[in-house]
């Protein structure tokens, strides 16, 4: 992984500058390959080295499934489980990570339709109707409160899509092969996504530095 | 979060840095603690030690497939009509048994007669 610098403009004379991890999502990284070869032959401090290092993208794509840290917390962790307990079909010519990847988003979205109808409840009339303010800490928390609902508003798999290509940095085709769906239905996933997060935020724009 | 191609490969920056402010959780060291707890709860099974704690299993299964074969070839060969070699006339027995027990009776009544294992007469 190489640590990149991303500068997008915001609003009028805004920038946005965020330093984030960018993922090699179809290249195995030597190091990791040992890790991942010793943990096929039961290393557990060896699978935990791969846990840690995955554990920040596995819960926030997670998150954005389920739209909540318990439930979200709960599928990361049955995630790796189940990468553990099936390391030995795991074959390690292919890269660690989009194999991960997938485990854990379908164990997210079990879990999501699971647990459908308890989250399936009406957002909060205080939140609906507010347009930003002058101070700047009250709008940014009415950002993050905007972002949260026009995510609750999206579905689970516009979510994941999201969140893996413009939060995370995957390629089409990499989410196409985590997701298991066609990489025309990513592009489509991600344009509609990110429609109506633009929509939802849009008078926001500029107070979000 | 400007809008510019959405089916294109490039990403949108600010809205991605959101995305990832938003989602990100604390204390991922407490959570990667939580996942060793547990797979250290519940060790990993190798295939063969998963195919071995079938095989007590199978082996019963194959063991009564062998039982009910058995049974039912038996009941199939009782249903035959028998005819005992010792007291039955040879033409009666000959005629009512299946080819190759004809062709072997007849082999050996020949040989017992002079001929050799071929039909050749010695």
């Amino acid at each position: 992984m190489t640590t990149i610098a991303l500068t997008s403009t915001v609003g009028p004379g805004v920038e946005l500058v965020a330093h984030r991890e960018q993922p090699k999502v179809g290249t195995q990284n030597p190091a990791e390959g040992d890790f991942v070869a010793a943990a096929k032959e039961g290393d557990q401090k060896a699978f935990g080295t791969l846990v840690d290092r995955y554990a920040g993208v596995v819960r926030r794509v997670a998150r954005s499934i389920l739209g909540n840290d318990f439930d979200a917390d709960d599928a990361a962790q049955d995630g790796f489980l189940l990468a553990w307990r099936n390391l030995d079909r795991f074959d390690p010519e292919r890269p660690f990570r989009p194999w991960l990847m997938r485990i854990v988003v379908n164990a997210a979205t079990d879990l999501y339709r699971r647990r459908k109808v308890r989250h399936a409840g009406a957002l909060p009339e205080a939140l609906q109707d507010r347009a930003p303010g002058p101070d700047r800490e009250t709008d940014r928390a009415l950002l993050r409160e905007r972002l949260s609902e026009a995510l609750a508003e999206l579905s689970e798999r516009h979510r994941a899509a999201i969140t893996m290509f413009d939060g995370e940095g995957y390629s089409h085709a990499d989410i196409a092969e985590i997701m298991d769906v066609p990489v025309g239905t990513v592009r489509s996933l991600v344009f509609h996504a990110r429609r109506a997060l633009r929509k939802a935020l849009a008078p926001y724009r500029g107070e979000s530095t | 979060m400007t809008e510019r191609n959405s089916f294109g490969p490039e990403r949108d920056g600010a809205l991605g840095a959101l995305l990832h402010e938003h989602l990100s959780t604390t204390d991922d060291a407490s959570f990667t603690e939580g996942v060793m707890a547990r797979i250290r709860r519940e060790p990993r099974e190798s295939s063969w030690e998963v195919l071995a704690g079938w095989a007590p299993l199978g082996m019963a299964a194959a063991g009564l497939l062998a039982l009910a074969t058995g049974l039912w070839l038996g009941s199939a060969r009782a249903d035959r009509p028998m005819v005992a070699a010792d007291t039955a006339d040879p033409v009666e027995w000959l005629s009512t048994s299946d080819p190759v027990t004809t062709e072997f009776v007849l082999t050996a009544v020949l040989v017992g007669d002079g001929f050799d294992g071929n039909g050749a007469q010695r």
